[in-house]
């Protein structure tokens, strides 16, 4: 119980962001005015920490008396929030530069965000998920308003904090009605209970003797919980209070706190009929936050997805599965049309991030292990080639959202012919061709799908991916055939040219190679 | 009726009495300041559900946190502070159903609770505010420890927000 | 030597880098052409090598893989996951696609080497032609079908990038909504209608790996042969695989990219656009010919595709006036002849087919090609007439490439078309009627590629003397004309019906499909004999009529089309397909994206600060404003809605 030192190890590349976050706060305060000092400070904590989760890979073990699990998956996520992290860093340096805005608070906010992002990924509990969400929530608030002069930054940063909070709501109401019926929030104790109460839901009697309280006893986590008296209604509603009748209300209600907490995540990682705020949240943020909230955000909302799907309830729940496959196939469906008709390339890019959360969705979904594969490879090719994307849409950009059309993109083959193949390269991985990563991210899901006898919703993906490669491809045919000045003023800040070649690297290289 | 039921019912009249006059008071100062006894019946409601760290919490946080911050912004929004605000129905129709949902379900619930079996439940009063401090710190170290870096975010963020624009 | 397999697709891919990296700086066109060609060269003399030894060894050997490196692993490493090598299976089908394959391509090489020359792209151009004998190789050398796709996407994609290579010039595409678009939107336009294509090949992979559990060839098609005829997954594997291949190789429906394909430079239309992309939907076709044998179903629609392609094309063929649309829609009707034999389960004469056409069509494409040069990129053959006496050995060789397309008795194209023919007749699943619509064709594919000769050719001169002075093309242009003309001459030689060896050589590939399908050796020679004289027959009077018709009498083919104003129409607008998919798919996705499902939902926003106009939104008052009264709220209605369905659907499940 409680805290071992072996907790730190097995978390070092969680307290390297804490530290290296602290330590930034302290640098500036100390010296302020130096960003440069933060910038490359940051960096090194980005850079240590996914070197430390890559070391970190092997060793599975629980941490915090079972609160986190680390072990190949987390770090796995671990890494690709590193590299998302450090990429950010690189590309917004020149582009805060450009826009006078150059300041340590930006690389405080994402090492504290990737800090929650972590947490989320490595949870075991719905309670980490729930600060995780917010640690990162309450840093991406800000970072979509870090242009403070801007009005569409404010807007953005606004309507992002509203409708986030609303939407937290939902997920901490779930996580009650989750921790009521189960008597738990761990994931294991629950895991072990959920069979129990959806098998019983249907059955009119008994849930109560299924025994509740008494396998969470057994299960030996929270006994001092029952004690310490908090949750004493419940407990003895459980216990006492439901008569026979209303037993199969256990099940139900836990299904009701899944079903919430699912809302909470689909709102995190934007998928359809929770995606409203995104258009206008990516387009109004300033590029590199927009990158880093279209990767590793939603990344991470997948990691804590993946957790839950997985770790939590298994392959138990058919009702489950199939929810997620609506949603996922009405993210599908409307990310991609709606992408057609838009002419800004960063409202594109949020409707592309929306399908592409489909795709994903897709793969929990179909709840094998193909799918949860699936998604973890397809989380890591879509951080690359989307930040790769907003990278360049963050060269090209100017002052009060001008250049943002994808008109504008007109000609930029021939003025730089290498930003343009970059581009080109991301824009062809995005649509899903072969050999690039994005093809196969979307062939592994796809996969699971039709393993999990969704073969529909496979369909529905491919077809909806034949859509996406019309508005992916619109761009590529502007940039190469049409004329036109697209113009980048003054120098391209050479650390925006490592991530973009980092990026397209990665894409190639987890394509050919994956 | 013993000491105990009268002072439930004392508590239960202030909680009542000060949300009605929130609802219906047309001057704000009023109605924030009402809302304090609201607060305040509601932490005497606690007590008598044995949760006295809920209590004190809902001391500390909504009456010594919230309740000022509010009138804190109240009084500073100038020229409001003396004025009636209009308070006229929006979206009638959409409230009645809500109400009258949640009223459903309250006394849904109202009736088919079994009262008799609530003397079952224990009585003991054994303080708790110890052993969540102690759990905190064991079990809950991590969950305690990040809520704690989540208000330095938060610090950073609205420092940030809030600062005046340093060159320009 | 099969060893050195791999080596086959490395050099191209050398070559690609070479030209893609260093290109833009040399300035040296002759040393990017010769590595350009070079590479291919050196692939296929070293696949030549291979063929040579493989003859030398007993039939079993033949059939070889070698693997490069492991490709593709899920890293769960749970006992269904899945798992895929870059592996080269060389047999006689494949070695016999990469001999055509580098052979045609090698010498298209060396023919653009003068055709491109000048041009500043030209770098560019040696790069993306090697890039797509690279993926080519992939696609046909593939043992399995994670890599075929590979190839198969990647051949889409540098067809893709040709098409549109000259991207500033404009072009028709024909018909009566005709005006002008650019090229890269013909590019575009073959990609999109290419994803279509894809999606099927997607599905039916994806159901392989399913219902066989790997996507090697070999364990999927030895799998395959336990299985009964007509198992419902395979006719759904099946059809959606051809759906792929009328996607690549423009069978019907999907067969309006490759017109409008014709936008790129010569050459790729004669590589890529004729000789070697298109056919992969066959070699796709004829690689699985053992699952097709178990979907008997399948095989029917693909006989029917086929026969029908290869009519509808040779119709619009007959009355198209743009020297490289002729070409085009002839490519797809003897695609779609390659597709009926498929689907009669004649794939050694598909092959055959293939093989042939890939010599005769890309002699004819390349002709065209030096004629467009002479003409300074006039197209229209109404405007040529007489330039036999300008470009000597362009025109013999062109008539020589047309009378092998023609089926003119003992050419390369002859025997293989009878053969098809003849199959499509007498074949298990054929019909007197499949044969009929083909012989109709053949006829009408006579017709058509003498008018364009004699049009081109003959006759007088209507263009304009002062301005044009025709001339041939220099010797890296004509050397491969006369290459390919011999081949097409002398090329049908190797498939004579009983004498030759092609069919047994490719027999081992085809066998077990063959021995599902129960089909016995016809017997009756005279019967075959008597058939080739009558698609010889037809060939000749086909001919004969388009000689004397625009030779001797041009009036008459004016007056049949205003006697026939309406057929005339409808060909000359190429059946309205074009048309059609506009109306009903193109038109309402945008319309419906843009006005349904925009707008309705985003319609408050659209006008905002989002497209730059900031006056919009000036004071963060008015942004607080906004998002009160409008756009917030009903976002987080939505959400609300969304959070209604999510309950009522865990409550009601």
């Amino acid at each position: 119980m409680g805290f071992q030192i072996s907790d730190i190890a097995n978390n070092a590349p969680l307290f390297t962001l804490v530290a290296t976050g602290l330590v930034v706060i302290l640098l500036e305060s100390a010296k302020s005015g130096k960003p440069n000092v933060s910038f490359i400070v940051s960096l090194a904590g980005f850079i240590l920490s996914g070197l430390l989760a890559v070391g970190g890979l092997k060793t599975e073990d629980v941490s915090f008396g079972g609160m986190l699990m680390n072990g190949s998956y987390s770090n796995f996520f671990a890494i690709v929030f590193c590299l998302t992290g450090s990429l950010t860093i690189l590309i917004s340096k020149s582009y805060l530069e450009r826009f006078g805005q150059f300041r340590s608070e930006f690389y405080i906010l994402v090492l504290f965000a990737a800090m929650g992002m972590v947490l989320m990924a490595s949870a075991n509990d719905l309670i980490i998920i729930f600060l995780g969400i917010e640690l990162m929530s309450v840093s991406l608030y800000v970072l979509a308003g870090f242009f403070r002069t801007q009005d569409r930054s404010n807007e953005s940063a606004l309507k992002y904090f509203l409708l986030g909070a609303f939407a937290t709501g939902f997920l901490l109401y779930g996580i009650a009605l989750v921790y009521g019926s189960a008597g738990s929030t761990n994931f294991s104790v629950i895991h072990n209970q959920a069979p129990a109460l959806m098998k019983n839901q249907p059955l009119p009697d008994s849930v109560v003797q299924a025994g509740l309280p008494d396998s969470v006893v057994q299960a030996g986590l929270p006994d001092s919980v029952v004690q310490a008296g908090l949750p004493d209604s419940v407990v003895q509603a459980g216990d006492s209070g439901l008569p026979a009748g209303q037993a199969g209300l256990a099940g139900t209600i836990f299904l009701l706190g899944l079903g919430l907490v699912i809302v909470g995540l689909a709102f995190k990682v934007a998928a359809a009929p929770f995606h409203m705020w995104a258009p206008d949240v990516y387009d109004g943020a300033p590029t590199p936050a927009t990158g880093f909230m279209a990767t590793a955000a939603k990344a991470a909302a997948f990691g804590a997805f993946v957790s839950i799907a997985f770790k939590m309830i298994g392959s138990t729940s058919g009702t489950i599965s199939n929810l997620l496959a609506v949603i996922a196939a009405a993210s599908m469906i409307l990310g991609n049309v709606i992408a057609i008709s838009q002419s800004n390339i960063k409202r594109m890019l949020a409707y592309s991030s929306i399908a592409h959360a489909g795709y994903m969705l897709s793969g929990i979904a179909a709840a094998n292990v193909e799918g949860q594969a699936g998604v973890m490879y397809y989380v890591a090719a879509y951080a690359c080639m989307t930040l790769g994307a907003f990278a360049i849409v963050s060269i090209l950009e100017r002052d009060d959202a001008a250049n943002l059309s994808i008109d504008g993109y007109a000609g930029l083959s021939a003025k730089h012919p290498v930003i343009a193949a970059a581009l080109a390269l991301f824009m062809f991985s995005l649509a899903g061709i072969p050999p690039l990563a994005g093809f196969f991210g979307k062939y592994y899901v796809f996969l699971a799908a039709v393993k999990a006898d969704m073969t529909w919703l496979a369909i529905v993906g491919v077809l909806t991916s034949l859509i996406s490669a019309y508005y992916y491809l619109r761009v590529v045919v502007v940039m190469y055939f049409k004329e036109g000045e697209a113009a980048v003023e003054g120098r391209i800040g050479m650390s925006t040219v490592v991530a973009i070649a980092v990026c397209a690297y990665l894409v190639v290289q987890l394509g050919v190679y994956p | 009726m013993d000491l105990f039921t009268i002072l439930f019912y004392v508590f239960a009249l202030i909680t009542l009495g000060a949300a009605c006059v929130v609802v219906f008071s047309r001057h704000i100062v009023r109605a924030a300041f009402a809302l304090l006894f609201a607060f305040f019946g509601v932490a005497g409601l606690y007590v008598f559900l044995l949760a006295d760290f809920i209590a004190v919490t809902q001391l500390m946080v909504y009456i010594g946190g919230i309740l000022v911050l509010i009138i804190f912004g109240v009084m500073l929004t100038q020229k409001q502070i003396n004025v009636d605000i209009k308070t006229s129905p929006v979206q009638t129709w959409p409230a009645v159903l809500i109400v009258a949902a949640l009223a459903g379900v309250l006394i849904g619930m109202f009736w088919s609770t079994d009262w008799a079996r609530m003397g079952e439940i224990s009585t003991a009063t054994t303080a708790t505010t110890p052993k969540l401090g102690e759990m905190l710190l064991t079990t809950y170290v991590l969950p305690f420890e990040v809520a704690s870096v989540i208000l330095l975010v938060a610090l950073v963020g609205s420092a940030m927000i809030a600062r005046r624009e340093r060159n320009t | 030597m099969i060893t050195f397999a791999p080596l086959l697709v490395l050099f191209p891919l050398l070559g690609f880098l070479f030209n893609g990296v260093f290109g833009w700086k040399i300035k040296n066109e002759k040393l990017l052409g010769i590595v350009g060609s070079g590479s291919v060269g050196l692939s296929f003399i070293l696949a030549s090598v291979i063929f040579v030894q493989m003859l030398g060894v007993e039939e079993s050997a033949r059939k070889q893989s070698v693997e490069v490196f492991t490709w593709v692993s899920t890293f769960t490493g749970s006992s269904s996951s899945f798992s895929a090598s870059v592996a080269y299976q060389i047999d006689q089908l494949s070695i016999l696609m990469a001999l055509i394959v580098t052979g045609v391509g090698f010498l298209i090489h060396v023919y653009s080497i003068g055709y491109m020359r000048g041009d500043p792209g030209f770098w560019r151009f040696f790069a993306y032609l090697n890039l797509f004998i690279f993926a080519m190789l992939n696609l046909v050398l593939a043992d399995n079908f994670l890599l075929m796709f590979l190839g198969w996407e990647g051949v889409g994609l540098c067809s893709y990038l040709l098409i549109g290579f000259w991207y500033d010039r404009k072009f028709d595409i024909g018909g009566e909504e005709a005006g002008s678009t650019y090229t890269g939107h013909a590019g575009m336009k073959a990609f999109i209608v290419n994803r279509i294509g894809d999606f099927g090949f997607l599905m039916g992979m994806l159901l392989i790996f399913v219902t066989f559990g790997s996507l090697r060839y070999d364990s999927v098609f030895s799998n395959a042969t336990i299985m009964s005829v007509g198992t419902p997954v395979l006719t759904w594997i099946t059809l959606f695989l051809f759906v792929g291949a009328t996607g690549k190789s423009a069978q019907i429906p999907l067969h309006v990219w490759l017109p409008d394909a014709m936008a790129g430079p010569t050459p790729v239309s004669a590589l890529i656009h004729a000789a070697t992309m298109v056919t992969a939907g066959v070699y796709m076709v004829a690689r699985c010919s053992i699952l097709f044998a178990l979907a008997p179903t399948s095989m029917l629609v693909v006989a029917i595709i086929g026969a029908l392609t290869a009519f509808c094309a040779a119709t619009i063929g007959l009355v198209q006036n743009d020297i490289k649309k002729v070409l085009a829609y002839s490519t797809v009707s003897q695609l779609g002849y390659m597709f009926l034999a498929m689907g009669v389960a004649a794939f050694s004469a598909g092959i055959f087919h293939l093989m042939t056409h890939a010599f005769f069509k890309a002699l004819l494409f390349l002709g065209s090609g030096a004629v467009i040069h002479a003409m300074h990129e006039e197209q229209d053959i109404q405007k040529m007439g007489g330039l036999k006496k300008y470009l000597p050995i362009t025109h013999k060789t062109f008539v020589a490439g047309a009378l092998a397309l023609a089926g003119f008795p003992l050419l390369s194209g002859f025997f293989s078309k009878d053969e098809i023919l003849w199959n499509a007749f007498i074949g298990e699943h054929g019909s007197p009627l499949l044969w009929l619509i083909g012989a109709t064709a053949a006829a009408f594919t006579a017709f058509y590629s003498f008018r364009l000769v004699t049009l081109t050719f003959d006759g007088k001169e209507r263009f304009d003397h002062h301005h044009l002075h025709p001339h041939e093309a220099p010797a890296t242009m004509y050397v491969p004309l006369v290459i390919l003309a011999v081949l097409s001459v002398v090329g049908g030689l190797v498939g004579i019906p009983h004498v030759s060896q092609l069919e047994h050589w490719l027999d081992p590939v085809f066998d077990p499909a063959k021995i599902k399908l129960m089909q016995t050796e016809h017997e009756g020679f005279g019967l075959e004999l008597l058939f080739m004289v009558v698609s010889g027959t037809i060939a000749l009077a086909g001919i004969w009529a388009a000689r004397k018709v625009y030779l001797e009498r041009p009036e008459v083919a004016e007056q049949y089309a205003s006697r026939f104003k309406k057929l005339y129409r409808l060909l000359w607008n190429k059946y309205f397909v074009d048309e059609g998919y506009n109306a009903v798919a193109v038109r309402p996705i945008v319309k419906g994206s843009d006005f349904l499902l925009w707008k309705g939902f985003d319609v408050a926003v659209i006008d905002g600060a989002l497209d730059g106009s900031a006056a919009f939104v000036n004071k963060i008052a008015s942004v607080l404003r906004k998002i009160q009264t409008g756009v917030a709220q009903s976002y987080a209605t939505a959400i609300v809605g969304g959070i209604l369905f999510v309950l009522t659907w865990i409550v009601l499940r």
